[in-house]
């Protein structure tokens, strides 16, 4: 918050531990016209650390930095100033923040920051991020110490935790008149996390984000965006092209059945981008109420049977949004195995939001059960995927330690920029390529290419998978977008038990070619590679499988 | 050396559960004494490993004198021992066990280095020996326990095999902690403790994963985890134990208010010690 103060950029901001994974790099003006480049590194707890996210603050710090901000917590400033403190000694020029001053004399202390600077040698300013309280004086200090003499305090010796924890009683002080949470909360907080009624309060949460998602981006689309984009923007398009271009090929693949400005349009919009708001919008409330780190903690009984942590849910459900952030997000997990054993499972069977749209869209419609099966397979392909990868891969079972913080009541407009964040970040890129893919088909389609190809997969789709040769094409396109695999079956009028195949297929098949290129530059090329030919291995095999499997017991 | 030893009084400890249990593990070694190739493998397969494992925790010398108390109706540990070239005395409360043991004894050839009596482990001597293994199921385990180690000598050594998991539902758990000077070391459900520690308080080390709820506790030595020392969980401090999650699952711990879960292989490696009088 203090960085977004400072830079005037919206930083993605979450109520959990390890929230950012990446440093994030914003400008800052200058009293005298110049700009300082302020850069906002992943939260860490120590300098020596074993995980992926906090090696990236330890390099930052390498590159030795003009000025460093060390941020206290006032709650709990023993944790920053020990960091603080190892940085100072290690010859950095530090100012150091104690932010949440607020709350912390709202808690009944009293914070002295002269008599810690006095103590110390360095600056230390006093803000709160959250109403903006002293970031004027931040910025003073900053001009100041990049223009003029840097605080370079004493050469330190390194930091115990005694004098650590001496220097924070300088710092803050009882007074004795404290305030106390609400009991509701403090109550709450207990429940949520106590076995009993922890786990069903847990099913209720899963439950009723769940229905959240699909009611909400149901209703979206049902009563805003079809609407808007189907019967009002569509028909003008139609009509438009219709009175420029003449009839033909070329006008099929504009506006014909699956024309890329009307398929093309329709698809994203109407049913994927619903499901993006809902989505975001449950996960940023969970995210901003400190739910996710007691899921976590829930959780890790049964993850550490796969050989994970709890810690291993977060990528997890974000991988229910994209995989990309799913991935770095892994960077906070501790061992290498742990980050690719979920790595993987987000790669095999976690399907990202626009997929699951595609799959409500083409899946709702026939029967609930086919969706609900989809996503039983996924599940259960998810446990399978982690104990095979948990016999497969070496290392040491990484054990769990994670902060619990406090609940708080998201505040809406922080939710808000934070789905219009994505919702944009999916009209930017999600949409374009959708409807490259669907110019594509329909190019293959009014050609007559398509016959040339169905030729060659004839045996895979239609022998195997038993699905009309026209499903090769969204097979060619799933590598671009994992929607794609599943949107173009839409309108093929398929069977239940051929939905169903498409779904599965669609869903173990390969991860779209950005997360490929993520997952080569967090992990190496080969595992990429691996992962690729797995999963398209794995969503041939299964798809075929299962037709077989049902059409014995439908027969 | 003063000993405390605590049980919890769980409904169902020692109940039904435990009855059944007993007599689930009674029929098994008759099985066993019954069907010789059996005992053989299952020996061979699991009960080995677990005793060479119990028997380097122990750091026997060569040819140790070890007593074994609740050697049950097949002495599978005196037999085992007994092969290492170790002495045994293994001593039983249950008639028919002993009757049994000594003919397995015999029929395995090892008359010369296993004695099999019946006696009842609460009023055992454990003076004359190097080492003592404490079964699983004797009863009543803590006075047993509290026995043994008052008159265990100095280096020499206490194996005492302790229920966990589904164990813990039959007997009931076994609470103990142990005063900063005495060595030992804790392996799932094994718990190894030093004879001749002067201030040996009790029994097991006491580690994050087995303080009783709401109970504060002191940590006196954490696991070297990077997290824990930022996190508060550092030497000296005091913590609460908020929730515990069944199965192997996290342990939610409470330091100056600010709550951290740890994996239960995290929270078995943080010793502490129950803080002292409240002041």
């Amino acid at each position: 918050m203090l960085f977004n103060r400072l830079t005037g950029l919206s930083a993605g901001v979450s109520n959990y531990p390890g929230t950012t994974v990446e440093f994030a790099e914003g400008q800052m003006t200058l009293e005298h016209g110049g700009s300082a480049t302020v850069i906002d590194a992943p939260g860490t707890y120590s300098l020596q650390s074993k995980n992926e996210a906090e090696r990236v603050t330890t390099r930052l710090l390498d590159s030795s930095p003009d000025l460093v901000l060390g941020v206290l917590d006032a709650l709990r400033p023993e944790t920053g100033l020990y960091l603080a403190l190892d940085a100072m000694n290690r010859g950095h020029p530090v100012i150091l923040v104690v932010n949440r001053i607020d709350l912390a004399r709202e808690r009944g202390y009293a914070i002295d920051v002269k008599a810690l600077s006095d103590a110390v040698g360095v600056p230390v300013l006093a803000t709160s991020g959250a109403s903006g309280l002293g970031i004027d004086d931040v910025r003073r200090n900053i001009n100041h110490a990049v223009s003029g003499e840097r605080p370079r305090p004493a050469r330190m010796d390194i930091p115990n935790w005694e004098t650590t924890e001496c220097l924070a009683g300088v710092l803050r002080r009882e007074t004795g008149n404290r305030r106390h949470r609400g009991t509701t909360s403090e109550r709450l907080e207990d429940l949520l996390i106590r076995p009993w009624p922890g786990f069903p309060l847990a099913l209720v949460a899963v439950a009723i984000s769940l229905g959240i998602v699909v009611g909400v981006g149901m209703g979206l689309r049902q009563y805003i965006l079809l609407p808007l984009i189907r019967d009002t923007l569509l028909p003008i398009v139609a009509s438009g092209v219709q009175s420029v271009v003449s009839p033909g090929v070329l006008r099929e693949i504009m506006v014909g059945e699956y024309g890329f400005l009307t398929k093309g349009i329709e698809w994203p919009l109407t049913l994927v981008l619903p499901y993006v708001v809902s989505f975001y919008f449950v996960l940023s409330f969970l995210e901003d109420s400190g739910y996710l780190p007691r899921l976590a903690a829930l959780i890790d009984g049964m993850m550490a049977r796969l050989g994970l942590s709890g810690a291993g849910i977060m990528p997890l459900l974000l991988g229910y949004g994209c995989g990309i952030p799913a991935i770095m997000a892994t960077r906070t997990l501790e061992t290498r195995r742990e980050r690719l054993t979920v790595a993987s499972m987000i790669c095999l069977a976690v399907p990202c939001i626009a997929q699951t749209g595609a799959f409500i869209a083409l899946l709702a419609e026939a029967s609930i059960f086919v969706l609900l099966g989809v996503f039983a397979i996924s599940i259960g392909a998810l446990i399978m995927a982690g104990m095979v990868l948990g016999k497969i891969l070496r290392g040491t079972k990484p054990g769990l330690v994670m902060e619990i913080p406090e609940l708080l009541l998201p505040r809406v407009s922080v939710m808000l920029t934070k789905v219009w964040a994505r919702a944009k970040h999916y009209l930017m890129d999600g949409v374009v390529p959708v409807m490259l893919g669907v110019a594509f088909a329909a190019l293959v389609h009014e050609t007559g290419a398509i016959d040339v190809v169905g030729r060659y997969v004839q045996p895979l789709v239609t022998g195997w998978l038993g699905l009309p040769e026209r499903a090769a094409v969204p097979l060619l396109l799933g590598i671009f977008r994992r929607e794609l695999t599943v949107l173009p079956l839409l309108d093929m009028d398929l069977t239940a038990l051929q939905l169903f195949t498409g779904a599965v297929v669609g869903l173990f098949y390969v991860p779209c070619i950005a997360m490929l290129s993520v997952l080569a530059k967090e992990f190496r090329a080969s595992i990429a590679l691996i992962i690729l030919g797995t999963t398209t291995a794995m969503a041939f095999l299964m798809g075929g499988l299962l037709t077989r499997i049902i059409s014995l017991f439908m027969m | 050396m003063s000993v405390q030893v605590t049980h919890d009084k769980t409904p169902g400890a020692n109940g039904i559960l435990g009855n059944l249990f007993t007599r689930a593990v009674g029929s098994f070694e008759h099985a066993c004494a019954a069907h010789a190739g059996f005992a053989r493998w299952y020996e061979k397969s699991f009960y080995r490993d677990v005793v060479e494992r119990e028997e380097s925790m122990a750091e026997l010398p060569q040819q140790a004198h070890v007593l074994h108390i609740g050697a049950g109706r097949y002495p599978f540990t005196a037999l085992i021992l007994a092969r290492k070239g170790h002495k045994v005395m293994g001593i039983d409360h249950d008639a028919d066990a002993v009757e049994s043991a000594r003919r397995i004894v015999r029929a395995e050839g090892l008359d010369s280095c296993v004695k099999i009596l019946h006696r009842d482990g609460t009023d055992v001597d454990c003076r004359d020996y190097d080492a003592v293994w404490v079964s699983f199921h004797v009863h009543p385990r803590d006075v047993i326990l509290e026995r043994c180690s008052q008159t265990l000598s100095e280096g020499s050594t206490l194996i005492a095999r302790i229920p966990s998991g589904l164990g813990r539902l039959a007997y009931g758990s076994c609470k103990a902690d142990i005063g900063e000077g005495c060595r030992c070391d804790s392996f799932k459900s094994v718990l190894v403790v030093k004879g001749g520690a002067a201030d040996a308080e009790a029994l097991a080390p006491l580690t994050l994963d087995r303080v009783p709820i709401d109970q504060e506790v002191h940590v006196v030595e954490g696991n070297g985890h990077p997290h824990l020392e930022p996190l508060g969980i550092r030497a000296g401090k005091p913590v609460r134990v908020c929730a515990r999650m069944p199965v192997g699952g996290a342990v939610l711990v409470d330091i100056d208010g600010r709550k951290v879960a740890l994996g239960t292989e995290i929270a078995r490696c943080v010793r502490c010690r129950r803080s002292m009088a409240v002041d």
